[in-house]
């Protein structure tokens, strides 16, 4: 009777009484039930503090207080000429496989500490240091004493012989006649098909390697036999040489004045002095460069490239592939001519590939034209005038907006730019993994090389990568 | 404030869409999520009132006459709070924090889970604020852990630090491409990479699409991260990798979540203001920021919102 009497109180009872009612129940029932209560605040734990470690505990010590930065010099590419310095990938130890590609840059451990910059030709790599004894080390194909005089002693069951080395697989010192060689120091090394040129501070420029058409700078001898040879040529130039540029079978020489001299073979017009023979005598250019002060040239096979200080681009050589095509419709170009490229703005720096060109603006934009991979995706592959590429493929983004491109260079069919980061971008045909990326697919693009720490300079051979690098620490 | 010719029942039901909380650190958020839930439905089932949905009627001996049987009618207790239980509200989070991290926690309710759901398939970003310490090293790579090692970090400067995080940033940004989704050798790969817009696409490793130091005071270091699927404790993991790159040893002290996609700390409520009134207005707010368009699989965060905005223009052109 209690139970109906209730009910028919609940159904009279008004909403406001009922919700007082409800509330009571709600609350008792939360308490009985529900662990989780009203009061969140009750139930957070402290926030968690840093906790004082136990005195007993050794504090380790890593790294000194004073180290510095170092200097490790990274190779990648192809490793059957011995161009990567690495003499276990050809003379492996037992039980290990040669290894003919590298496509992951790889450190040259011996080597690191002390070099400066490195230089690739055609199958060998030219590196300087800081070393007293052997400012220059050559490594890779030596068939036509690019590097000098190799000699290995090699013992036999009928004695010891000294056998002359045709290809080099670790760095090995190459012999300079310097004068001085407690004060000289190797400026800059420059490495064309099979030669080689190496520019002192205080004595000038020397030249090493075939001279079949007088890119050493000295006459040319008729049946010379190259190999095995240890001659060193002084090349003998009117003005203090600034910079060098050796291409397939020619050299660039740029003087601090700014004038250019040049030698070699010229059967592409390469060597810009109005004919198309050879010429083993350093001899200034004229044409449109005559009066201008050329700040750098570039050149890789046969097409050549130069910027002045007032930011203009001039090119002479081979136009097969429409590198030149704005100012000629021939294929061949024997006289510096100035590239009516306007656009680009200031020019800064020119790289030169094999059908590539691209050049640097005091902007760090890059612009590229020619015939290849030229970094603009698979479609664009052939342009006369220079396109440029968008500045987010150098890793420009709303977080690091300062980055921009300091220096490129130019392989025979790739490129590699080192960004004010310290980043190296390549794209391009990746003949034997020659861009670093891990594997042997073409880049259409630039992409980023892992590389453990800021790059300091670059250099591309024809199938083969060298980056000199700085630590992080 | 509240119409009260609304039931309980229906206001629970209408309650639907995505918002976000900030959570502090301290509390899980599952723990959090189950007190979010238990506190609304019980806001929603004490503020309006029971009203039976229908009555049942009782033959009674009439008060009059015993023996005569009345009709009573009575209301139906079938859908009472006292049977029932308070008003459900199924609530459910995508990306959940730890106990030891603090941050924007975005939730679904009802139709708004199916959109949290979809906020997973369209990878966003998210962005952090990490704190750090160097000289120790835990087992948990937390400051709150067992210390296992003592390191010295005099060594370490501002200059260095920032060094290696960009490095660490610039490793993980080739790493992105790779799950763009696209054909590296391709156009496409080329359009997108030249306006920034390689990021991954698809179920990855965690990974960082951006990352700076905004603060060093020896031993004391503030990193802001963004990336994708990653987890607190993976940040911790990255702390800890910045210490060993740097020759020392790192904890985190704090890991907090800024921004989670579109959903910044601006956008969250308090754990106090979860309330039905305030709940019911940030949905209403964030409703554009959860709309179909943007959720959409391809759709990227990257974008800028001008560019969003000329899209929207071009498809209703078409």
């Amino acid at each position: 009777m209690a139970l109906i009497q209730g009910l028919h109180n609940l159904g009279k009872m008004t909403p406001l009484v009922f919700k007082k009612h409800l509330e009571r129940n709600v609350v008792f029932k939360c308490r009985r039930h529900v662990h989780s209560s009203c009061a969140l605040t009750a139930k957070l734990k402290d926030p968690p503090s840093v906790k004082k470690p136990p005195d007993g505990l050794p504090v380790f010590q890593y790294i000194g207080k004073q180290t510095k930065r170092v200097n490790k010099v990274f190779v990648w590419g192809n490793a059957a000429t011995g161009a990567l310095g690495i003499p276990d990938f050809l003379d492996p130890p037992p039980r290990k496989h040669p290894r003919m590609q590298q496509s992951v840059p790889y450190c040259l451990q011996d080597f690191s500490q002390e070099a400066r910059t490195a230089s690739c030709g055609y199958g060998f790599t030219v590196l300087t240091s800081s070393k007293e004894k052997g400012k220059v080390w050559g490594t890779g194909v030596n068939t036509e004493s690019q590097l000098g005089l190799q000699k290995a002693v090699r013992t036999t069951h009928e004695g010891a012989r000294t056998v002359i080395l045709d290809y080099v697989i670790a760095p090995a010192p190459v012999d300079l006649p310097l004068t001085n060689p407690q004060e000289t120091q190797v400026l800059q090394v420059a490495c064309g098909r099979a030669h080689t040129l190496i520019l002192t501070d205080g004595e000038g420029v020397f030249s090493l390697g075939n001279n079949a058409y007088g890119q050493c700078g000295r006459p040319v001898v008729e049946n010379e036999e190259y190999r095995g040879s240890s001659q060193v040529n002084r090349v003998r130039i009117d003005g203090k040489v600034k910079q060098m540029a050796a291409g397939l079978d020619h050299s660039l020489f740029l003087t601090e004045e700014g004038e250019v001299y040049s030698c070699g073979w010229g059967a592409d017009g390469q060597t810009g002095l109005g004919h198309y023979k050879s010429e083993h005598r350093p001899t200034k250019l004229l044409g449109d460069i005559e009066g201008e002060k050329i700040t750098q040239v570039a050149t890789f096979a046969d097409c050549c490239l130069a910027v002045s200080e007032k930011g203009d681009l001039f090119g002479w050589g081979n136009s097969e592939y429409n590198q030149l095509a704005s100012v000629t419709e021939t294929t061949q170009v024997n006289v510096p001519r100035l590239l009516p490229f306007d656009y680009v703005g200031k020019a800064v720096q020119v790289a030169v590939g094999g059908t590539i060109c691209a050049v640097l603006n005091d902007q760090g934009q890059v612009y590229v034209w020619g015939y290849g991979i030229l970094g603009k995706g698979p479609n664009l592959e052939e342009t006369p005038i220079p396109e440029q590429l968008p500045e987010a493929l150098f890793g420009q983004n709303d977080f690091s907006p300062d980055v921009a491109v300091k220096e490129i260079k130019s392989g025979l069919n790739s490129f590699a730019a080192v960004t004010t980061s310290g980043d190296l971008y390549t794209w391009g045909v990746n003949k034997y993994g020659c861009l670093g990326l891990g594997h042997l697919n073409d880049q259409y693009f630039p992409w980023r090389v892992s590389l453990p720490g800021n790059v300091i300079t670059v250099d591309c051979g024809v199938d083969h990568m060298v980056a000199v690098i700085k630590s992080l620490l | 404030m509240l119409q009260t010719t609304k039931s309980a029942a229906e206001v629970a039901s209408r309650l639907s869409g995505v918002f976000a909380v900030y959570k502090p650190p301290g509390l899980n958020s599952s723990k959090m999520i189950a007190s979010i839930k238990e506190n609304l439905g019980k806001e929603i089932t004490a503020t309006f009132p029971w009203e039976p949905h229908r009555h049942d009627y009782r033959l009674l001996p009439s008060p009059d006459d015993p023996t005569q049987l009345t009709r009573v009618d009575i209301p139906s207790l079938f859908k009472h709070p006292l049977v029932k239980g308070h008003e459900k509200v199924p609530m459910y989070c995508q990306f959940p924090l730890d106990t030891l991290s603090s941050g924007v926690v975005v939730l679904g309710i009802r139709d708004g889970i199916k959109k949290v759901r979809a906020m997973f398939d369209a990878h966003y970003s998210r962005q952090y604020i990490v704190e750090g310490k160097f000289g120790l090293a835990t087992d948990n790579h937390d400051a709150s852990g067992k210390v296992v090692e003592r390191t010295t970090y005099d060594h370490i400067s501002g200059e260095k630090l920032a060094r290696v995080v960009s490095f660490l940033q610039r490793n993980h940004q080739n790493l992105t491409t790779e799950y763009a989704g696209v054909d590296i050798q391709s156009q496409e790969a080329y359009e997108l990479a030249s306006q920034g817009l390689l990021r991954p696409r698809m179920t990855s490793p965690p990974l960082v699409l951006a990352m700076r130091c905004l603060e060093y005071r020896p031993p004391n270091f503030t990193l802001e991260v963004q990336c994708v699927h990653e987890t607190p404790q993976w940040l911790r993991k990255l702390v800890h990798d910045i210490g060993l790159e740097l020759r020392s040893t790192a904890v985190s002290t704090k890991v907090r979540r800024t921004r989670d996609g579109y959903f910044t700390s601006d956008d969250a409520l308090l754990i106090k203001h979860c309330k039905y009134e305030f709940v019911a207005e940030a949905i209403e707010r964030s409703r554009h920021l959860v709309s179909w368009k943007k959720l959409k699989p391809g759709s990227n965060f990257a974008r800028k919102d001008s560019e969003l905005k000329s899209e929207e223009l071009h498809e209703e052109d078409r």
